[in-house]
């Protein structure tokens, strides 16, 4: 890494060492021209690519499971996306029992914890406390780390209650799941719930009076499922901001992927209109009337403490959104937990034959889309699956090309270093980390 | 920390092998067919914990262990591919001039994870890495032939450091 300081006139190469992989590479490369931001390239490697390929031939029923293996951060996402638009390609969607439905929501809630939690508190929250790591940040901050752990933990359990173990879970499958839990498995966990609850409560609170949030207000278009009368995990409409309203299976006669010469990753858009932005940030902005009770006061406190109302359009604040998102995953896990009984059956009976389906769920990050063409033997002829991160791509580089400008007289060390704060605001995959970053700005 | 004294302070509980690795992976398979290869041999005391490529679940599991045995994959300028390495997990940070990419493609790293459990008071006392040094992990290729065999290897040094624990605990009641 140079650490050179920017002269505007000059015509200068500044050029930071090849940061270590992550799934695939990073790079961000910046381009200044006379002090104005030429060129953003953000380029990102995309596993699912990959996955589809492998998919075809397979039969349906190891869908779930290979699919698992995308992200071992959300590997339920995946994993319910599948299902969903599986099933509706064998035309078994509208036989799926209640009780099963409400179990995919408890899976889901464990992954939104687990995953919001990692983020917010070991990836994130570094940024803004001013620490290089969690690791030095848990020097001075080592109780509040803990306790965010065991909110983490509890999400773990979650889904290692119904999906077998907790990393690369088993448990569910085309129709429902292999097995679902004996009632007082469930309640057992209730009191450790009701704690962490209310510490994820405290600890929200907590980073709402002290974190500072800079300033950066876009003109967003938000994409979020948009279900009738709930908060988005598993169904509901496709919906944005700016008017869109379409059912799932319409997805590509709105959004569109675009190959882009400088990335592997196919960047998406809304035909006619360009950048959106999905994830927590999005959920909330178009879903804050259907939260949990507990977790709808949380918000109004914060922002009470934070005076801003929703709509939230500086994405430096998903940070927050993903803490009111966390809290109602607990209080929905709990309200689930606390009215359950072991159903007679744990899945539907499903037989193969040919048809084609496609399903969204809300990933942690954000709208996961999946859809499958299925022969009449049950063999996979064909998957299409579009990630959060790759839906976010063309936002992360507008919003880059936006603080690029902002940040001109830092010194590379330093203007890196704010660009990858921004780009966890997106939590995408391909980073999740500190030094994902090739960072190359180049000036004319 | 010491690897002198490692069965007099070490505090009851399973040990945990926890190994680390993506089964699609080329040769990141390795911990995961070491994982399987305990398997097909378990030994009471020892708990295993497939982390497949999800480093980040480690701190979930590792209160409460008197023992912390990480099996994992990893590439590095400095390392010759086919070396199987086994060490105190202070040691292996030090001579194996680990960075938080060498052990993972993703964040939170294997590295960072045992360093904030270090942090956080919550690292037993003995904790070693049982590390094969691979020359990619490319994914959808099958792992190389050599992967299997010192996945046996790694099995059977595990049951060794497994032993001696059990042994000093039979001995000492």
């Amino acid at each position: 890494m140079s650490g050179s300081t920017p002269a505007n006139d000059e015509t200068r190469s500044i050029h930071v060492a090849a940061m270590a992989r992550v799934e695939g590479e990073g790079a961000l490369h910046v381009t200044m021209r006379q002090g104005k931001v030429e060129e953003v390239r953000l380029e990102i490697y995309e596993p699912p690519r990959f996955f589809e390929a492998l998919l075809r031939g397979r039969d349906f029923r190891e869908v779930p499971d290979i699919v698992a293996r995308i992200c071992g951060i959300c590997p339920v996402a995946y994993q319910m996306s599948a299902c969903h638009a599986i099933e509706k390609a064998l035309d078994v969607s509208g036989q799926i029992d209640p009780a099963i439905i409400t179990m995919r929501d408890l899976l889901y809630c464990g992954e939104w914890i687990e995953s919001h939690v990692l983020h917010i508190f070991l990836l994130h929250l570094p940024d803004f406390l001013g620490y290089e790591s969690a690791i030095s940040m848990a020097k001075d901050h080592g109780d509040l780390v803990k306790r965010a752990l065991q909110v983490k933990k509890l999400g773990n359990e979650i889904i290692a209650l119904l999906g077998g173990r907790s990393v690369h879970p088993v448990g569910a499958c085309i129709g429902g799941f292999y097995s679902l839990p004996e009632t007082d498995r469930c309640r057992q966990l209730l009191p450790t719930l009701r704690t962490r609850l209310d510490e994820m409560c405290e600890l929200t609170l907590f980073l709402a009076r002290k974190l500072t949030f800079p300033d950066f207000d876009r003109d967003y278009e938000f994409v979020a499922l948009q279900p009738a009368g709930e908060y988005p995990m598993n169904r509901g409409p496709i919906v944005s901001s700016r008017g869109l309203r379409i059912e799932q299976e319409q997805f590509l006669q709105v959004f569109e992927e675009q190959q882009v010469p400088y990335s592997t990753a196919l960047r998406a858009i809304i035909k006619g209109r360009g950048a959106y932005c999905v994830g927590p940030l999005a959920r909330l902005n178009l879903n804050a009337a259907s939260l949990h009770s507990r977790a709808a006061e949380l918000l109004q406190e914060i922002c009470t403490i934070i005076q801003r109302d929703l709509p939230w359009r500086n994405s430096f604040l998903s940070l927050l959104a993903r803490c009111v998102e966390t809290v109602h995953a607990l209080a929905v896990a709990g309200d689930i937990l606390q009215n359950y009984t072991q159903p007679k059956r744990s899945r539907v009976p499903v037989e193969a034959c040919a048809g084609t389906g496609a399903a969204a769920t809300e990933a942690p990050r954000g709208v996961l889309w999946h859809q499958y063409r299925i022969g009449a033997d049950g063999s996979i002829v064909s998957a299409r699956i579009v990630p959060p991160t790759s839906q976010n791509q063309y936002q992360i580089e507008n919003d880059l090309r936006v603080l690029a400008e902002q940040i001109i007289s830092l010194p590379d060390e330093q203007a890196q270093l704010r660009c990858e704060q921004l780009i966890r605001n997106y939590d995408p995959c391909i980073s999740c980390a500190t030094h994902f970053l090739k960072f190359d700005r180049r000036w004319k | 920390m010491s690897d002198a004294q490692p069965y007099a302070q070490a505090r009851p509980g399973p040990i945990l092998v926890a190994t680390c690795g993506n089964s699609m992976g080329g040769d990141d398979a390795f911990g995961p067919l070491v994982a399987g290869a305990l398997r097909q041999r378990p030994v009471r005391g020892i708990e295993i914990l497939d982390l497949h490529g999800n480093p980040a679940q480690l701190l979930d599991h590792i209160e409460g262990c008197r023992a912390l045995l990480l099996v994992d994959a990893a590439m590095g300028a400095n390392m010759r591919p086919g070396q199987l390495l086994d060490m105190p997990w202070s040691a292996a940070r030090e001579r194996l001039h680990l960075s938080a990419r060498s052990l993972s493609s993703h964040d939170p790293s294997l590295v960072d994870q045992l360093a904030l459990a270090e942090t956080l008071g919550q690292l037993p006392q003995y904790a070693r890495l049982i590390v094969l040094i691979i020359p990619d992990a490319e994914l959808g290729r099958a792992p190389r032939p050599l992967l299997l065999r010192r996945a046996l290897a790694a099995a059977r040094q595990i049951h060794r450091h497994a032993k001696l624990h059990l042994t000093h605990d039979a001995s000492s009641c």
